[in-house]
């Protein structure tokens, strides 16, 4: 499992637009992205919900590396070194069973790159599709076109031409999706002409959204708070803009997620999403006249007290 | 067994099952189509509205199998109750806090814990699922006027100013 660190694991290749020199400004972000989202196709793989808390030794194996910065010029390169050995070794002996015992950061890395090469289809249905898309804006931030080399474990190129990935230039056209995040408001940067959160769930991901001037003086009280963020996402390019803050009371703060995600709970109760049982067949059987099913009705309204279908 | 391409069970508010078995519900044929060929969920609230009902023997036999049949998300954790305050707190803020009832509320809380899609055809349950993000699309209830109350919504749950801090 010992790797030769000489030479680059993986390699970002950004490529500025019209020979402009791409600057690194942007690599603190896209780092930090990176982890996060190789956090989640690691949990995803060893089917776990999500990462959850700080770095634990066995993702810290999977995901952190070595930077290596060349530039600047038109093409940024991030070199990614190969972890080193005795975190190879730790990762084969931390993760039991036979799925997990294939999950090395080789993997993850080409999981990720598959990901970020699919294009996305603007619906972030998972966590792990949510830190594939945050992954994706910050790329597109550093530079319009970006590509990704990456080595399998033998140290062979996988890919041999940096694969251009199209990322579509933002812009606000097109239908929006609206979602609501609850986590850790942070500082991500502030300038005269754009402000940035970033906000922490907690199930640990974290999502960099742009902040619209007129919240300025709400982004200055939640820094470093616990939030509600009403978040407008441009579903063609998913590019998120936040539309409300809201301080979170005591009461809901803290973990969010589920000891056991519904797909856990699906597989442990035997149930098997391709062939659903005939629901109707068996709740139409449950009630042998239709005043046994007016009856029921009746109790619904008793026990809930309320009800409005809106006529 | 499972793929990325299956859509996430419907968490099933027990009066969808109503609007399902009664003949004279308009939206029985509707309903029955949208819980075709896909899982359902119950809350732990659901499952304990339906078990709590009047049910004969061979009725109760026919009750188990159904709710075993469905994805069954367990008691409330600590994680459910952060919902519930969450959902409390939205519920307030649409001043719908006597027209969702705290079962519902707890139903919806669960559904958010576990990102569910809500089935519901309850309006303001919807009204607040919605406001906490969850996906409402199965309901059959009146679009036009859903969409007008969702936006009424949306107004004043980005409208509202967020609390001084005192330091």
């Amino acid at each position: 499992m010992a790797r030769q660190t000489s030479q680059p694991w993986v390699i970002f290749i950004f490529h500025g637009a019209d020979g402009e020199s791409v600057g690194a400004r942007a690599v603190g972000q896209f780092l930090l992205d990176l982890t996060a989202a190789a956090r989640h196709i690691a949990a995803d793989l060893l089917g776990q919900p999500g990462p959850q808390g700080p770095l634990s030794l066995q993702e810290r194996s999977l995901v952190e590396y070595t930077l290596v910065y060349s530039g600047p010029g038109s093409t940024l390169k991030i070199e990614l070194a190969p972890p080193r050995p005795e975190y190879a070794l730790q990762t084969s002996l931390a993760i039991d069973g036979q799925r997990s015992s294939q999950l090395t950061p080789d993997v993850v890395m080409r999981e990720l790159r598959d990901d970020l090469a699919s294009g996305g289809n603007g619906r972030s249905a998972t966590r792990r599709s949510r830190a594939i898309d945050e992954l994706r804006a910050s790329m597109r931030r550093i530079a319009p076109q970006a590509g990704i080399d990456c080595a399998d474990g033998s140290r062979r190129r996988v890919v041999t031409i940096p694969l251009q990935l199209s990322l579509p230039a933002d812009h606000e056209a097109g239908p929006v999706r609206r979602r609501v995040l609850f986590g850790r408001a942070m500082m991500a940067d502030a300038q005269p002409d754009q402000r940035r959160l970033r906000v922490t769930m907690y199930d640990g991901s974290s999502l960099l959204l742009e902040v619209p001037n007129d919240l300025a003086v709400s982004l200055r009280d939640a820094f470093d708070r616990d939030v509600e963020v009403r978040i407008r996402t441009v579903v063609a390019t998913g590019h998120s803009t936040v539309e409300s803050l809201r301080l979170l009371e005591p009461a809901e703060i803290g973990v969010d997620v589920p000891d056991k995600d519904w797909q856990t709970l699906m597989q442990e109760q035997g149930l098997d999403p391709s062939n659903p049982p005939d629901y109707p067949s068996m709740l139409k059987s449950l009630f042998d006249t239709n005043d046994d099913a007016v009856a029921f009705a009746n109790y619904l309204r008793e026990v809930r007290g309320t009800y409005d279908v809106g006529e | 067994m499972t793929s990325a391409n299956e859509p996430a069970p419907w968490s099933l508010d027990t009066n969808i099952v109503s609007y399902i078995v009664r003949e004279d519900s308009q939206w029985s044929e509707q309903y029955t189509r949208v819980i075709t060929n896909r899982l359902l969920a119950l809350t732990y609230f659901g499952r304990a509205e339906l078990e709590a009902a009047e049910w004969s023997d061979i009725q109760r036999v026919k009750l188990t199998e159904f709710i075993e049949s469905c994805v069954y998300l367990g008691p409330p954790s600590d994680a459910t109750r952060r919902w519930f305050a969450r959902i409390a707190r939205v519920r307030a803020r649409l001043q719908l806090e006597r027209r969702v009832a705290r079962e519902d509320a707890w139903l919806i809380a669960q559904t958010a814990e576990y990102q569910l899609p809500l089935l519901s055809h309850d309006r303001n349950a919807v009204r607040v699922a919605r406001a906490i993000g969850l996906d409402v699309s199965g309901t059959l209830l009146d679009v036009s006027q859903l969409e007008r109350l969702f936006q009424q919504d949306e107004r004043i749950l980005t409208n509202d100013p967020l609390p001084r801090l005192d330091f």
